[in-house]
């Protein structure tokens, strides 16, 4: 079964269009990563997929159904830009979701590692990284079969990171499905059992990059603390993909193409 | 619905600025009902000092039949000319010879023919005040005034209700918690607009019912000043529109002006009441001092009060406009 299966999609704001025919399905129990770089139109995907934003055209169904309130309740999502009560405490921002779709918020707050004396002080006295902690138990406390997170690794420390990728893949060996978007190859490394990379407005595999390889890059640091940007290439996104796993880089992201890359790209190949 | 209401009151128990909110307008309200209903004798200031209070601006009125003279002169010359030929049955013939004073009440015209009486006598002409000037052509606020006050006030709270609610969902992105929630903008604001509501119903209610008395008028207005200059500071922090900035504005700004003029331009140099802009707040800060109580305030108490009132308004615009700055 799959939990999400976005077909053709076209979308925008105003007259802009962002997805041109996008085209995407998650499996049930998977990891799904979205790359792109900043501005590719993730979180517009993510918008549409929720019913925050309504297609232009082409068909969404979560759990094979239209989006609804049904839907809705077998869903966690954490945005990209914190949604949260900050006068509220970390409790009872979980309790806002358990109250409707069910669950023990002090379960979620514990699963995602959040100390227990701090559980009843307002989210407004909270880290950025605590804050992401009560948002993702807001989004597991009901046990969703599906969480989408767009970006909620952004700007957080690489242990808050790691301890969100844990939580997770804990989530997934539970039979949780999780769309998560990012840009951060290492993540995709870590986490994906398929990766998309959003280009113009499509989406691809790993297998196709090479049909856009001048306008994406990665920006790779080495554990030699070399840093390099590469074409995004199939072989290329392969040979970063095994140096993560060996520890030979220790992170690489994805990124749009300068004008100089372009310009280095063509070069090449005009050589 | 039910549970975005449930879940909107608890934010609001949580939610210091609604709290706020909800405190300042019930102790408006309430100053508002003391200060007309004692305004049988002395209507201009007050209704004049609740209005600049609002809005900013002591505005010179006359509506409702309330007249404000700003030259003892001419109001003795009035009080001669209409009062004094009418002979002892003055306040009937008043109200019906004189179609201009057909909304006088009888307390004004009794008022006004007691003084008038005073004037004959050469005793003066008001008990307890030579500054006649602003207090004795004073008509009853009336219904209509009352009526005023209760929609403006009213008002006030909705408003201030509603904008507090929709500003902190905006403010946190939390649409898209409640989108999730199955819960669609339109519902969602009906629930602030439901809120808003019943709590400026609840808070303006009370008004109907209360019988005040003249010491409390002391006790309100300090009540909505310390109030109000806190609910400011806390205002100005999140206000995210012109409107939500004015509203956090006007309390700390009338009121600094208000015990500003009062300590710049005390009463005994008799300055004051040449400058017509002044007296909104000075009467208010006059009649709920040791004259309005009939000496029951000390100067002391007076003038502690006072400073209170000017360190907290400080203290709003400190935390409000220099900090957030």
């Amino acid at each position: 079964m799959y939990v999400v299966q976005m077909e053709d999609i076209h979308a925008g704001y105003g007259k802009k269009e962002v997805l041109k025919g996008a085209t995407l399905e998650v499996p049930e129990g998977q990891i799904i990563v979205l790359m792109g770089p900043n501005g590719a139109g993730k979180t517009t995907l993510t918008k549409v997929m929720l019913g925050f934003l309504k297609p232009w055209s082409g068909t969404v169904k979560l759990f094979e159904k239209p989006l609804g309130k049904d839907v809705f309740k077998h869903i966690g999502v954490v945005f990209e830009e914190p949604a949260i009560y900050e006068e509220l405490s970390a409790i009872d921002n979980v309790k806002m979701f358990s109250d409707s779709y069910g669950g023990d918020p002090r379960w979620a707050l514990k699963v995602v590692g959040l100390p227990e004396h701090v559980w009843k002080k307002p989210v407004s006295t909270f880290s950025r990284g605590m804050k992401r902690k009560v948002e993702l138990a807001r989004a597991l406390v009901h046990k969703p079969g599906l969480m989408v997170l767009d970006e909620a690794t952004n700007g957080l420390d690489p242990a808050s990171r790691n301890e969100i990728h844990k939580v997770l893949l804990s989530m997934k060996e539970e039979g949780t499905s999780i769309f998560f978007t990012s840009h951060y190859l290492e993540e995709a490394g870590k986490l994906a059992d398929k990766v998309y990379f959003l280009k113009d407005g499509r989406l691809i595999t790993g297998e196709e990059l090479d049909i856009s390889y001048h306008e994406l890059f990665f920006r790779v640091l080495h554990r030699s603390g070399d840093v390099e940007r590469l074409p995004a290439t199939t072989e290329n996104f392969e040979r970063i993909m095994s140096g993560l796993k060996d520890g030979e880089i220790l992170s690489a992201s994805l990124e749009g193409a300068s004008l100089e890359d372009v310009f280095d790209v063509l070069r090449g190949e005009m050589q | 619905m039910k549970k975005v209401l449930l879940f909107n009151l608890k934010l609001m128990r949580k939610n210091y600025l609604v709290i706020l909110v909800t405190v300042v307008s019930f102790a408006m309200v309430l100053g508002m009902l003391f200060a007309v209903k004692t305004t049988d004798t002395h209507p201009p200031d007050i209704i004049q000092g609740t209005i600049g209070l609002y809005t900013g601006f002591p505005i010179p009125i006359s509506f409702g039949g309330i007249k404000v003279y700003t030259s003892t002169a001419k109001m003795v010359e009035d009080i001669k000319n209409m009062i004094l030929p009418l002979g002892v049955d003055v306040k009937h013939k008043v109200l019906y010879t004189s179609p201009i004073y057909a909304s006088i009440s009888t307390e004004a015209l009794s008022y006004m023919a007691s003084a008038a009486e005073r004037l004959l006598k050469g005793e003066g002409l008001y008990p307890y005040h030579d500054d006649v000037w602003w207090d004795p052509y004073t008509l009853s606020v009336g219904k209509f005034a009352r009526a005023f006050l209760l929609f403006f006030l009213f008002l006030m709270d909705f408003l201030i209700m509603y904008l507090s609610l929709a500003v902190k969902v905006r403010l946190y992105r939390t649409e898209k918690l409640w989108h999730l929630l199955g819960i669609s903008k339109v519902t969602l604001h009906l629930s602030f607009v439901f809120i808003a509501f019943m709590s400026a119903f609840v808070i303006t209610l009370p008004v109907f019912f209360f019988q005040p008395d003249v010491y409390k008028v002391y006790l309100a207005i300090v009540y909505i000043t310390l109030v109000s200059a806190g609910i400011s500071a806390y205002f100005l922090r999140y206000a995210s529109n012109m409107l939500m900035a004015y509203l956090a504005i006007l309390p700390p700004v009338a009121l600094l002006f208000g015990a500003g003029t009062y300590v710049l331009l005390p009463d005994k140099l008799g300055l004051f009441k040449y400058v017509p802009w002044t007296y909104t707040f000075i009467d208010i800060l006059k009649y709920a001092g040791a004259e309005g109580m009939i000496g029951g305030i000390t100067p002391a108490l007076k003038w502690g009060v006072l400073v209170v009132w000017g360190v907290i308004a400080i203290w709003g615009w400190y935390k409000g406009v220099i900090e957030n700055a």
